[in-house]
């Protein structure tokens, strides 16, 4: 359990201290104003200070997950039995672990894939055809693979009736311009 | 423009638009999973269209109906509906597993309308007060306020103040993508022109907000709770007498302040107001130890401090343009969009629509009272709505508020990519409240940051007391809060080091 919140110190903390450092390396590449009106503090300076700062947090998150992950990595007296019993069976290969993770959250994975794709393909193909799909497959996403027959008719009809009354509802009577795609020609 | 305020909100339009947004916050509020926050989101398209004065109340409708709508999942399922009332359910579960649920939720909702009433109240009075403060103020002052809050937000942002500060600065740097404040030279674009007015704040709330909710739900599709739902609840009589209430009468002040003075401090909301209400009610009562078996004062205390929260947040909001929590920050989106800005100047620019808001949201407590008093049974069937329906309905109206904001479809882009950040956020615990308040601080500092470098070589810093006040009471903060850290930190190890030793 301490192992796991170790990681959720180094993991974050990497991304964000190589996240920062990109940061940093884009400031000199901003075009600082220096003509009449220009300000002692350029434009360099305030993302230059939020881009430090970030980086000493991660930095410090990254300690601090290290020096716990050591300290929680000495295993008492009490279980040292168990950890030689652990140590003797073979370690599970990175790979399949994060495999096994991925799937464990297969619909979270799904969603976003989906949600990626709605986005994508909604200008060119257009906010009905492509509501009606990403519905259908995300509401059968969101239900339990045993409930999805019971489920299949439901869902076609709710995707297709939400998503035509939503196109018209905000393109005719509340002004917001959705995207009309194929239909458009 | 008193009057101007309240002929604007007796149009019987107006008045509908409140009432179906004060029942919908409701129906948000009650089913766990969504939140006042998310009803704003979904909602903030509908309202393109309208004048400020619809919209801005259908909002403020939501917001009040969606905090109020919580008690009902918490009482019935011990599972509250928003963060608002979680220690609602400490005492309300109990009182309903004893057979007194109606008594449970009428105290509920009378509390969670007084509380409301005496936030509208505090809201009236001290905005006004702020306003005219706040108009002394100038670039040295907004620097060191928008510092101020920051320092606020990571002093209560909960038990890991690194993360809390993380988040913060993440905020302030998202806020510097597109055009620098003064100078209008492009930052952080990489050429991509949808990104030179910047990131909006509409699509990072919506990323932040709606999206982890939605993951949530999905994470829990193959492994679903088993809940049941008590819908045998006779509302009539309520179950409560106006004895047992008046009884209660300096619980429900008390905790209607400590709601209200939690809600203006920036960076947290409801959810830490009404389990601090809850315990300053069971540590100041004369039988502490009945809290947590089924007593109404655990209701009382929780139920009327998160709905002072409601005016709490909005006097910040109002006043200085900083909000309180995620839904007041949502509020400010929907604000913006109507072209209602908050601030100091928001009584001569936007009076009668400000005015119009605080007789909406009467009306919205009003409304919400007596809906949930004798409609109680509609929103305690509305916890059935099957969710895999609803979440994917929710999401594409979040998109369709997003495009509407800009007529862009890159903001939908920036919806997916701030609700991945978000999802890994709350993976790595970090926390996403602040992250809102940095990204609305950070060019307020930014930009004023610049301009008092501008003055500081003819203008004295010890000309401004208010800056130094300000930035006295930072330095007090951020000690206090380290100090804090480090007792908590030294605690922690060694509750480790004890637990290692046995």
């Amino acid at each position: 359990m301490k192992q796991k919140s170790c990681k959720i110190d180094i993991v974050p903390g990497i991304v964000l201290a190589l996240s920062s450092i990109f940061y940093l390396l884009q400031i000199p590449k901003i075009n600082a104003f220096k003509g009449t009106g220009a300000t002692p503090l350029d434009n360099h300076f305030v993302p230059g200070l939020w881009g430090g700062v970030m980086l000493v947090l991660a930095l410090f998150l990254i300690f601090r997950g290290w020096r716990n992950s050591k300290r929680f990595a000495k295993p008492a007296a009490s279980d040292s039995s168990a950890v030689q019993e652990k140590s003797a069976a073979p370690a599970e290969p990175f790979w399949k672990k994060l495999w096994e993770s991925i799937w464990d959250r297969r619909e979270v994975v799904g969603s976003f894939i989906l949600m990626t794709l709605y986005v994508a393909l909604m200008e060119s193909v257009g906010f009905i055809i492509t509501t009606i799909v990403y519905l259908f497959l995300q509401i059968l996403l969101l239900t339990p693979v045993e409930k999805w027959k019971k489920n299949i008719v439901p869902a076609v009809l709710t995707s297709a009736v939400v998503s035509v009354a939503l196109f018209e509802i905000f393109n005719k009577f509340l002004n917001v311009l959705l995207p009309s795609g194929i239909f458009s020609l | 423009m008193i009057l101007q305020g309240l002929q604007i909100v007796m149009n019987p339009y107006i008045i509908l638009l409140i009432a179906v947004g004060t029942v919908i916050g409701i129906v948000f509020g009650a089913i766990p999973g969504l939140t006042a926050t998310m009803a704003i989101a979904m909602f903030l398209p509908v309202t393109y269209s309208m004048t400020s004065s619809q919209g801005v109340n259908l909002l403020v409708a939501l917001y009040i109906g969606g905090i109020s709508g919580g008690l009902v999942s918490a009482i019935l399922l011990n599972i509250p509906g928003t963060p608002s009332s979680v220690a609602t359910c400490f005492d309300g579960k109990p009182l309903a597993d004893k057979g007194q649920a109606a008594k449970a939720l009428s105290t509920g909702v009378i509390c969670s309308f007084i509380g409301t009433l005496i936030g509208i109240a505090m809201l009236i009075l001290i905005s006004p007060v702020l306003c005219d403060f706040a108009l002394k103020f100038g670039s040295f002052e907004y620097c060191a306020l928008s510092v101020f809050s920051l320092s606020m937000v990571i002093a209560l942002t909960g038990r890991d103040m690194p993360k809390g500060l993380i988040s913060a600065v993440l905020g302030c740097l998202l806020a510097t993508v597109g055009l620098a404040p003064i100078d209008s030279r492009p930052r952080f674009t990489f050429g991509n022109f949808h990104l030179n007015n910047g990131l909006q704040l509409l699509t990072l709330l919506i990323g932040l907000f709606a999206i982890p909710e939605f993951m949530a739900f999905a994470e829990k599709v193959h492994k679903p709770e088993k809940v049941v739902i008590n819908t045998n609840v006779k509302m009539r009589g309520g179950g409560v007498s106006a004895k047992e209430l008046l009884g209660q009468w300096f619980n429900i002040l008390r905790s209607a302040l400590i709601g209200i003075g939690i809600g203006i401090l920036p960076g947290i909301g409801g959810g830490v107001s009404c389990v601090l209400s809850y315990t300053v009610a069971k540590n100041m009562s004369k039988y502490p130890e009945k809290f947590g078996t089924g007593i109404i004062d655990g209701v009382v205390a929780s139920e009327t401090a998160n709905n002072g929260t409601i005016g709490g947040a909005m006097i910040p909001l109002l006043s200085l343009g900083i909000p309180g929590d995620a839904a007041t920050a949502m509020l400010l989106g929907g604000l913006q969009i109507h072209n209602v800005v908050p601030g100091p100047l928001i009584y001569q620019n936007s009076g009668a629509v400000l005015y119009g808001i605080f007789f909406a949201m009467v009306l919205s407590s009003l409304f919400m009272m007596l809906f949930m008093l004798f409609g109680m049974k509609f929103f305690i069937s509305v916890l059935r709505i099957p969710k895999n329906y609803l979440l994917p309905l929710i999401l594409v109206l979040c998109c369709i508020g997003a495009i509407g904001d800009n007529n862009q479809v890159f903001e939908a882009y920036s919806v997916v990519g701030f609700g991945l950040m978000a999802y890994l956020l709350v993976k790595a615990k970090i926390p996403t409240v602040p992250m809102i308040l940095g990204f609305i601080l950070g060019p307020m500092f930014e930009n004023n940051i610049r301009k008092s470098s501008q003055l500081i070589q003819t203008d004295s810093l010890l000309g401004h007391p208010i800056f130094l006040v300000f930035i006295a009471v930072t330095v007090v903060v951020v000690i206090l809060s380290l100090r804090a850290y480090r007792k908590e930190v030294n605690a922690s190890e060694t509750e480790a080091a004890s637990a290692t030793d046995t």
